[in-house]
């Protein structure tokens, strides 16, 4: 319990820091925007007055993360699954979550670099579908058809119907 | 376009086809665990750019309400609650299936789901109107004044850590400010990136944070048993003297629904947790809750679903959006060159009465086809997910480079997605932000005309009344919060 407590008062104190970083670059940068024409505010005041707030509130997080005050969270997620409380009957998969994360960042890179949406689509449809089912040759076999359907099924939907121009 | 008309115009083909699409899908998507109403909204809103204005709204509202009732059928089958609104459903519904009566647990749910739905239309349409004649009056300094109140109640009302909320909502307003700045025309905070010239797009950041991150969290419990009651239709239509037992508990845990969904950012949740709670507290069978007590379930189906129409009050009269749903309701009335608020009564009454007829509509046909095709629906929750998520990917990819052909918008979509992740990792809430996000050029433009008008002095934001009384709102709202989170004890 003391362990759990510690790790979340680390993840507050990175998550005050990543703020307050961000907020002082962003009110520097501001601070660089051109005076104001027309009117009294400007361009650059309200990024400066808001990133001024926010570097103010990360200070705030990030003493009360350093000097163990109770901080509180969020109780309410709208994102199922990430609560990290662990499941009795069956293994959370970390290691899924980040293939996936990786086999999407590989996809995007893959259609930015030029690869014909269809087969690229095709390729992450199978490999995804692969590593999250249990890997038997029937799985597999789903995952190649369902890889084929779909990377064709997608790429009829957006470029003959909905006549988008893809990569 | 009357009430009425609206009405009319949702029983010719294209609209009602439209309607009847978006509930079947929303209750689909709704009982399939991973996928909330909420990411398939996002997914839904590249697809409306190509539709009037009219039916992309009704096509939303549709999945809105289906979605939201749709957790049941999972909540009750599988004890998973495939929104997670149904989560209290599931404590009880759950024991009632698997006691023998599936059909009773879901047609009990189904007739709450009904009832609250259409109380929450009634205060819909008579709230609604009298709020916005109101607003209509508000100028500049008033405006500001709202949107800075609703973003404090925000980051004060979800509940948890209001410093985190409130850094959350900031972060959503800075995010937004990238691109050009409406009011002098010139290009701000680049960082000398070519893709930041037009901002941060809502579609993009919206699809990020609420579909690929819920994707790759779902892929943690991708090993989640399949543990299911087998559905079966009787029971499923309850009778009358079941509406009149449970009439009033019904009606109080509407109540709830509706005022928690006008409160911004609480959501469906905490309105099922406070009804089922309520419900407890005044039962004269407490010790059956949690059991598969009727009661329960009526409590927290009455209440989420009661939330739908509660949460369109402040979208519809002062441009407000109390939590995701709504803020993609609202992006979808920005992408068709809407000015969300008060003023769409006048200049877009169609719209207006468009989203209030659908409300209604779709809460009818969501109870029939909940009713007739229960059986089909739970079949979806069989669906293996190792299949189904890659697409779901797909789509989010698609969704974020369709509206503008750019690659740069499918990076922006995977960067908020990790931000997505690493914000509830930390446990900061979403809602402050999306708010936040979506309102920050309405609150600076605002600002900004005020200043024009008064030659720079902030002073009527303290002189004008309503301003007043909003900006003293946001402060005692700020001040309760910090002296409740001063008052917790040392960690």
């Amino acid at each position: 319990m003391e362990t759990a407590e510690a790790g979340r008062r680390r993840v507050d104190a990175l998550a005050a820091i990543i703020v307050l970083v961000f907020a002082v670059v962003v009110f520097l940068a501001a601070r660089r925007e051109p005076p104001p024409l027309y009117d009294p505010f400007g361009p650059g005041t309200a990024p400066m007055a808001v990133s001024a707030v926010l570097a103010f509130l990360a200070v705030i997080l990030l003493v009360r993360a350093l000097l163990g005050l109770r901080i509180g969270q969020s109780a309410q997620s709208l994102i199922l699954g990430l609560d990290g409380s662990a499941p009795a009957d069956y293994r959370l998969r970390p290691d899924l979550a980040a293939i996936t994360f990786a086999t999407s960042l590989t996809f995007i890179g893959a259609m930015g670099l030029g690869l014909p949406f269809l087969w690229s689509t095709m390729a992450f449809l199978f490999v995804l579908g692969a590593c999250l089912s249990d890997r038997k040759p029937r799985s597999l076999a789903i995952a190649a058809a369902v890889a084929v359907v779909g990377a064709v099924a997608v790429d009829a939907l957006f470029r003959r119907i909905l006549l988008v121009q893809l990569p | 376009m009357t009430l009425v008309d609206a009405f009319l115009h949702l029983l010719s083909p294209l609209p009602f086809a439209i309607m009847t699409g978006g509930v079947l899908i929303g209750i689909a998507v709704g009982v399939m665990p991973g996928i909330t109403a909420g990411m398939l909204m996002a997914l839904a809103l590249p697809f409306t750019y190509g539709m009037k204005s009219v039916d992309a709204i009704i096509m939303l509202v549709a999945m809105f309400v289906g979605g939201v009732s749709g957790g049941l059928v999972t909540a009750t089958l599988m004890r998973i609650p495939g929104e997670p609104n149904a989560i209290m459903t599931t404590l009880d519904g759950y024991p009632l299936a698997k006691r023998g009566f599936p059909g009773r647990a879901l047609g009990l749910g189904n007739a709450a789901s009904i009832v609250g739905g259409t109380l929450s239309w009634a205060a819909l349409v008579l709230l609604t109107q009298p709020l916005a004649k109101v607003a209509v009056l508000f100028g500049p300094w008033e405006n500001f004044a709202l949107v800075t109140t609703a973003l404090v109640l925000i980051a004060s009302l979800s509940r948890g850590s209001f410093l985190k909320g409130m850094i959350a909502a900031l972060l959503g307003v800075l995010l937004a400010m990238p691109g050009v700045d409406e009011t002098s025309g010139l290009v701000r905070l680049t960082f000398g990136l070519n893709a930041l010239t037009n901002g941060f797009q809502l579609l993009p950041v919206v699809v990020g944070l609420f579909a690929l991150s819920q994707i790759v969290a779902d892929t943690l419990h991708i090993e989640q048993g399949n543990d299911h009651v087998r559905a079966n239709m009787r029971g499923i239509v309850i009778s009358l003297r079941d509406y009149a037992v449970h009439g009033w508990n019904m009606l109080r845990s509407s109540i709830i629904g509706i005022w928690i969904g006008i409160l911004p950012g609480v959501g469906a949740t905490v309105a099922s947790i406070a009804a089922y709670t309520t419900a407890k507290n005044v039962s004269k069978q407490p010790e059956l809750f949690g059991n598969g007590s009727e009661e329960a379930i009526v409590a927290a189906e009455s209440a989420n679903n009661a939330t739908t129409g509660g949460t369109l009050i402040p979208l519809l009269a002062l441009g407000i959006p109390g939590g995701l749903a709504d803020a993609i309701l609202l992006a979808a009335l920005i992408i068709h060159d809407l000015r969300p608020g008060p003023l769409l009564y006048s200049t877009s009454p169609e719209i207006v009465n468009a989203i209030m007829a659908t409300h209604l509509a779709a809460h009818i046909l969501m109870f029939l086809l909940m009713t007739l095709g229960c059986l089909l629906f739970a079949r979806l929750m069989l669906i293996p997910r190792a299949f189904l998520f890659p697409i779901v990917i797909v789509f989010c990819i698609l969704g974020a480079y369709a509206p503008d052909t750019q690659m740069s918008d499918v990076w922006i979509m995977l960067v908020f997605g990790a931000a997505g992740l690493a914000m509830e990792y930390a446990r900061f809430p979403l809602a402050p932000f999306v708010v936040g996000f979506v309102l920050a050029p309405l609150a600076e433009g605002k600002l900004r005309s005020g200043l024009m008008m008064s030659a720079g002095s902030i002073e009527p934001l303290f002189t004008r009344p309503i301003s007043l009384a909003l900006i003293c709102v946001a402060l005692v709202s700020c001040v309760w919060s910090i002296r409740s989170e001063l008052k917790g004890r040392r960690a």
